[in-house]
């Protein structure tokens, strides 16, 4: 991305970016203003927002393996309830052993990292054999295959196997209170947990962009343009395609985490197919060519399911009201959101040409923000995908 | 994906190309609009949320609304409806008209908390009550206790989540969780209480595949132990919920040969359950059937499902007490809604009472004065007179009896109905060494 420069100069250069103009480093800063702006909001608020930002960051792993592969899961449900189970077990079965060995004052908090490591392991460890199986098939084969996995593990959760996962009850998380040095403060608490998850996904999300705009990326939309000619300038699409359904599985299973301490409750549901149609259901709203797409996606999920939830009528209904946004946006917004919105404001402001800008300085601050200022990265490489096909392998 | 001709590829490109060159070059108008959008839509959401002035007492209530228990809410929304009327016909709460909210847990703990968090921190209730499943009310509590707000449970059975945190690994009670309707202990006592009464020995469950059709049996088996109940348990069913098939679960209790069988299914499930097993011959084969919360079922369904002759149990009865609250609310709900009050409407009727009482004694809405009031509150409403115990479970009565059908009411009662007292002593005494809370 930017050139070497020493952190002072990096630092010069990017505040003097955030002044010049409506700059993206301007649009970061005041992402950021916003974001730390939100945790004094009402309550409710803060809560909302945090689960819109564990959605955006289930549908975004989710379409990393869709819209950047072209490969259609129904089955991301089950990492999204790998990482909240594998979270949920440690809390509730290595808690108490936890808070023997380092004492009860920071064990809640050593427990959920720990718990969040052993849920995205377990996560990774059944996206291996799952994704080495499904990858096999495409299009609708390979929906269907993840779609029975999907529902094999929620059987499974449904089983209850040696008494792990208590059935469809699910299990309780309860994230318990630190006590360092004389403060004492709740993890669980609203907005502590906000922050957690604004770093955690900012971070995910970021990581995710490199992702895709790494050369690993740039072959992934080779393969969803063309698996045939991608494997004809030598890619294995096959073993792509299983990594990136790994990547992908892993950061929704990071998702899941946060979904559990946020739920307060890890329920098989997760794993069901109407949690993972979520995922499916955010990315078309905000168009999966998009990275910002799921987010947006997820944004207007969320929100507008919450406005809905404040009529008592139309929440009754809920479900018919979204059916037929889903219509008008598949049949009049096939770009989704991101691009109807697009299109509206080139027919509103007209073109005002504003062509290579750079991505200097502001790397971290790329994908927050209003969570899309990666949308325009994301597409640059899109671009030569189609202009220069076939260079770049 | 759409596998499509060449003819859709080079159209889905097209498209592409479009917006991609589109975003590419103005990146800055687009956030800007975005951010504008967003900026209006926040001030838009902050402009809904709030309320919740002095005027009104304003409670929350959960129930299952939709799916296969949603007779359930629907019957606690019957009696909230009744309750608020009268309350609100004769001065309110101090003055203050009372509304609840009711929303739907969709039998889901995940989307319950979601509701309680909504209900407490948008809707500024004072109050909250309901929950059906006990799944989701030992989900619940813990949050109860987070949030600092009451919580009446007028349905949920689970007796962890008025056993105190600690008592058993389950435990989840604590100082701001109450239950006003009777615990699962309480009724199994009585169906142990029964099954002294009856010639058989040999008996088994069929039970759904959770914590609360698990409980039943622990607890049943334990009470026979403790009462001294000549019994054995010879089968044990566990379907899960929403089970469209019962018959291989019928066939295998039948093949078992039990005298009798204690249910704890409930809902749309338990009618399911009884049409199977009327065509599998089962009430001819097997001597005793209980019902246990079976009234709760029965009178909110079409039709009176339950077979008579067999046992059932509820959690209110509306003949019994014999007491002029009773009878008035059973004829004004009768004239209202033309069946007779199942126990989850007036567990709900009596929470919205419950509320009032608290707030008027105290002179406050406020949650710890509301907590301080509930704590060992003595009480009295159709169920009849109880008080709230140290764990806060209201010491009602454990109430079995005989399925009949009644042609003047045109509906099942329970006749002859037996009444056993049910209080934390007797509990405790009749679980002898189990290690099971009484959750009273």
């Amino acid at each position: 991305m930017s050139a070497t420069t020493t952190a002072g100069g990096r630092v010069r250069e990017f505040v003097s970016a955030a002044a010049d103009g409506w700059t993206r480093e301007r649009f970061g800063v005041l992402g950021a203003l916003g974001l730390i702006l939100l945790a004094f909001g009402p309550s409710f608020q803060v809560y909302l927002f945090t689960d819109f930002l564990v959605v955006a960051l289930f549908a975004l792993g989710f379409n990393l393996l869709y819209g950047y592969t072209g490969l259609l899961s129904f089955g991301h449900g089950l990492f999204y309830a790998g990482g909240a189970y594998g979270v949920a077990i440690v809390l509730r079965d290595l808690g108490p052993v936890f808070a023997d060995i380092v004492g009860s004052g920071i064990s809640p908090l050593l427990t959920f990292v720990v718990g969040g490591v052993v849920g995205l392991a377990l996560v990774v460890g059944v996206a291996v054999p799952v994704g080495w199986l499904s990858v096999r098939l495409e299009e609708i084969y390979f929906a269907l295959i993840t779609l029975a996995f999907g529902m094999l593990g929620y059987s499974l959760i449904i089983q209850d196997p040696a008494g792990l996962t208590n059935g469809t009850d699910g299990i309780i998380v309860l994230l318990g209170s630190v006590d360092i040095g004389g403060s004492s403060f709740r993890i669980g608490a609203r907005r502590t947990y906000y922050a957690l998850s604004v770093v955690v996904v900012l971070a995910a999300t970021y990581g995710a962009w490199r992702v895709v705009n790494s050369p690993f990326g740039t072959v992934c939309k080779a393969i969803r343009e063309s698996p045939d000619r991608a494997s004809a300038l030598g890619i294995d699409v096959r073993h792509h395609r299983w990594m990136t359904f790994i990547l992908s599985a892993a950061i929704v299973g990071i998702a899941g985490v946060l979904r559990a301490g946020l739920a307060g409750v890890a329920s098989p549901g997760l794993t069901h197919w109407s949690t993972s149609a979520i995922a499916v259901i955010a990315t078309v709203i905000g168009g999966a060519t998009y990275f910002s797409g799921p987010i947006v996606g997820a944004f207007v999920f969320l929100y507008i399911r919450w406005a809905i939830s404040r009529f008592p009528t139309l929440e009754a209904y809920w479900e018919l009201f979204f059916g037929a946004l889903l219509i008008a946006v598949v049949l009049y917004f096939k770009q989704g959101t991101v691009g109807g919105l697009l299109l509206l404001r080139d027919r509103l402001l007209g073109d005002d040409g504003d062509g290579g800008e750079t991505d200097a300085g502001g790397d971290g601050e790329a994908p927050d923000g209003d969570g899309d200022s990666g949308g325009a990265g994301a597409t640059v490489p899109d671009d030569e995908t189609r202009t220069d096909r076939g260079d770049d392998s | 994906m759409v596998a499509g001709s060449p003819d859709n590829e080079n159209k889905r490109n097209r498209n592409r190309d479009i917006d991609a060159g589109s975003e590419s070059r103005s990146p800055v108008g687009r956030r800007r609009f975005l951010q504008a959008a967003g900026a209006g839509a926040t001030v838009a959401l902050a402009g809904c949320s709030g309320g919740g002035g002095d005027d009104v007492v304003r409670l929350g209530a959960t129930y299952i609304l939709s799916g296969f228990a949603s007779l359930y809410g629907e019957a606690a929304e019957r009696g909230i409806e009744m309750a608020q009327a009268e309350i609100n016909d004769n001065g309110g709460i101090d003055g203050r008209d009372v509304e609840v909210i009711v929303r739907d847990t969709e039998a889901s703990a995940d989307t319950a908390i979601q509701q309680m968090r909504s209900l407490v921190e948008e809707d500024n209730v004072h109050g909250l009550f309901g929950l059906d499943s006990s799944g989701v009310a030992q989900a619940v509590a813990p949050q109860a206790a987070q949030l600092e707000m009451p919580f009446m449970i007028t349905h949920a059975a689970t007796p962890f989540v008025t056993s105190p945190e600690g008592e058993h690994e389950d435990s989840v009670g604590n100082d701001y969780v109450f239950r006003d309707s009777n615990n699962l202990t309480q009724d199994i006592y009585g169906a142990a209480r029964t099954a002294a009464e009856l010639d058989a020995t040999e008996w088994a469950t069929i039970g759904p595949d959770y914590a609360f059709g698990y409980e039943t049996w622990d607890y049943f088996q334990d009470f026979c132990a403790g009462l001294g109940v000549d019994a054995e348990f010879t089968a044990e069913q566990f379907p899960p919920l929403e089970t469209g098939d019962y018959t291989p679960y019928i066939s295998s209790i039948l093949d078992a040969e039990p005298d009798a069988v204690l249910t704890p299914l409930w809902g749309a499930d338990l009618t399911t359950f009884i049409g199977q097993a009327e065509d599998a011959g089962w009430f001819d084969q097997i001597d005793h059937t209980l019902f246990s919360v079976g009234m709760g079922t029965d009178l909110a369904s079409d039709g009176n499902p339950l077979p008579e002759g067999e046992y059932a149990s509820t959690r209110y009865d509306p003949f019994a007490p014999d007491t002029e609250a009773n009878n008035a609310f059973r004829d004004a709900y009768y004239e209202e809604y033309d069946a007779l009050p199942t126990y989850n409407a007036e567990g709900a009727y009596r929470a919205v009472y419950l509320y009032k009482e608290a707030i008027e004694s105290s002179g406050s809405t406020e949650t710890s004065a509301l907590v301080d009031e509930f704590t060992g509150m003595e009480h009295s409403g159709p169920v009849g007179d109880y008080r709230f115990s140290e764990t806060n479970q209201a010491t009602v009565s454990s109430i079995w009896g005989t399925v009949t059908y009644d042609d003047e009411w045109e509906s099942n009662v329970l006749d002859p109905v037996n009444v056993y007292d049910a209080g934390p002593d007797v509990l405790s005494e009749a679980l002898g060494d189990s290690d099971l809370p009484a959750g009273i």
